[in-house]
């Protein structure tokens, strides 16, 4: 099936892009899932897992600031890559395809919420 | 801004025609509609079963999908699943009377597919294999609609469409959406109810399937499309062996090509130079499929809309993309503003005639191609500068060398590509080694 396969194929391990790093691309995974890690000053935390359909790597482009995690594949994973400037310039002409980002994004902001949400109701606890 | 002709719940949308555009219409203006909380019904009349092999299954098109359209459909969320997927591709080798060129996918990924319109060529005995019609098909099902296997004969107004089937109605519809190829006879019912439309002129292309074995087809042709590039039969645009599983298929594109310019085709050495022997043979698909030339008149009136390649796409190069575009555009309008004549006019056709326009500039590029493809001088001019440039690669992809990759990917508008080929350094660097090659040629 390999030759069926679009995309690059990352190794389990491998890191597909570095939080730090300027990201002039955004990718979707094709197969397999990703773990997206995130290093503070206690170490490495993973902050979620993303499974095949997921975008991701699309903040850098849109705010234009350093990756803010480390994507790494979980298992033999497949992704096709997206450049920045064809997406803006394909964008610039329908921007309905900007939907499916937006809706993306706004389930990631939910979750967030949610776990934010979690996080006070444990603090007041604690209390 | 809404028209009075617009969309409401319970709205009925029949689309005639389950290839490609028609599914694409289908997923996109459901989609939308669940976006804006209106439930509108789409019935899709496909009576083509696209899991049959042989052509009674095909939509007849050498079923490449463009690094453009695999890309944008993963945005949309349509992943390409591998049994639809017969080959990855990452490169292309042009062969030419005065040596073969290999060039590299620009991100070095393989961001192209090939498929297999219908359930493959006659007789093909591998099972794991999708084609690519039903399979979106399935995806606009999964959306929401209903697709009933009946050819559509016949079709009047009667304040709205009304369809026929063998004489009975059977289907009055909020909007009729013509989503069908100029193989199909269907044109003529869209001709036939008074909007003015008329069909596109079309000239004939040639595709078979040869079957050289999985084994065979990785050696020769790896993750690469092979085009020829060569002077004679001169009708001959291009034409392209494109790798799938076991087959390649053979495309050949160009102005009214009969078995005469075929037979001439395979007989020529650089053809022969890359299939092996003994590879025809009589139980394979081949047909003479019908290709637009340019786009039809009036494919647009209150409660109409034609999307498709009787429409408008885009000149012998990514039929399936532009499928991808009207279908959406139709979708959009249909959607988000309404059906109305006035409509399509102020919100499908700036896509329609960004096609019309973006084929003139196409007309231009094939016409420079097949100068080059014509006269030695100049393509051994334009091997030599590939060659380089793609021996000295660097971070900005080579001019030329990215000219003709999108040329024959189909990857980038027409326009786009003329504009790259205004460049003064290209053209140094062409002049430069017509010089050389001129010089080669005095001594």
């Amino acid at each position: 099936m390999k030759e069926r396969e679009l995309g690059i194929t990352y190794k389990d391990g491998e890191i597909i892009c570095n939080e730090g790093e300027k990201g002039n691309k955004m990718y979707v995974i094709q197969s397999g899932k990703v773990n997206v890690i995130k290093k503070t000053r206690e170490g490495k935390f993973s902050l979620s897992t993303l499974k095949e359909g997921e975008i991701f790597g699309e903040m850098a482009l849109f705010d234009r600031l350093p990756r803010s995690a480390t994507v790494k594949a979980m298992g033999e994973t497949r992704i096709l890559t997206i450049d920045k400037k064809d997406f803006f310039s394909w964008i610039s002409k329908d921007p309905t395809l900007a939907f499916k980002i937006l809706e993306s994004m706004s389930k990631r902001i939910r979750k967030l919420d949610e776990e934010l949400t979690n996080l006070k109701k444990e603090g007041k606890g604690a209390e | 801004m809404s028209s009075n002709l617009s969309l409401t719940d319970n709205s009925k949308i029949a689309v005639i025609g389950g290839g490609p555009s028609g599914s694409l219409f289908s997923i996109f203006a459901l989609k939308m509609a669940k976006m804006i909380d209106r439930d509108i019904k789409i019935t899709i009349f496909e009576p083509k079963d696209f899991t049959k092999d042989g052509l009674a299954g095909c939509n007849r098109c050498g079923g490449v999908i463009s690094e453009h359209l695999v890309q944008t459909l993963a945005v949309e969320g349509i992943m390409l699943p591998p049994e639809v997927i017969q080959r990855g591709i990452n490169s292309y080798v042009l062969h030419t009377l005065k040596g073969d060129i290999y060039i590299e996918s620009p991100a070095a990924e393989k961001r192209i597919a090939t498929v297999y319109r219908g359930g493959g060529p006659r007789g093909i005995k591998v099972q794991d294999r999708e084609s690519f019609d039903n399979f979106l098909l399935q995806c606009a099902i999964n959306e929401g609609a209903k697709h009933i296997p009946m050819r559509i004969d016949g079709m009047h107004y009667k304040n709205k469409p009304v369809l026929t089937s063998g004489g009975k109605t059977v289907f009055e519809a909020d909007l009729a959406v013509g989503a069908f190829g100029v193989n199909s006879s269907t044109w003529k019912i869209f001709e036939g109810i008074d909007i003015g439309y008329k069909k596109p002129e079309t000239t004939s292309a040639f595709i078979t399937e040869l079957e050289l074995g999985n084994e065979a087809v990785s050696k020769i042709f790896g993750s690469s499309i092979h085009f020829f590039l060569i002077p004679e039969p001169k009708n001959i645009k291009f034409a392209g062996l494109i790798p799938k599983g076991s087959y390649v298929t053979l495309c050949i594109l160009g102005n009214n090509i009969n078995r005469h310019t075929v037979a001439s085709f395979l007989e020529s050495p650089a053809v022969k130079k890359v299939l092996p022997d003994n590879y025809m043979d009589n139980k394979f698909c081949r047909c003479f499929p019908k290709l637009s030339l340019n786009s039809a008149k009036n494919a647009f009136a209150d409660r109409v809309v034609i999307i498709g390649d009787s429409g408008s796409t885009r000149l012998f190069k990514d039929g399936i993309g532009a499928s991808y575009i009207m279908g959406k555009a139709a979708a959009k309008t249909a959607v988000l503003h309404g059906v109305s004549k006035d409509d399509f006019a102020k919100h499908y056709y700036p896509y329609y005639k960004d096609t019309v326009v973006d084929n003139r500039y196409g007309k231009i590029i094939y016409q420079i191609t097949n100068t080059y493809k014509n006269f030695g001088i100049l393509t051994e001019s334009m091997v030599n500068v590939v060659r380089k440039e793609q021996k000295e690669r660097n971070e900005n992809f080579p001019r030329l060398s990215s000219i003709l990759w999108d040329t024959f990917t189909g990857n980038e508008t027409y326009r786009s590509i003329f504009m790259r080929g205004t460049n003064i350094g290209m053209h140094a660097n062409l002049g430069w080694e017509f010089v050389k090659a001129l010089t080669r040629r005095i001594q």
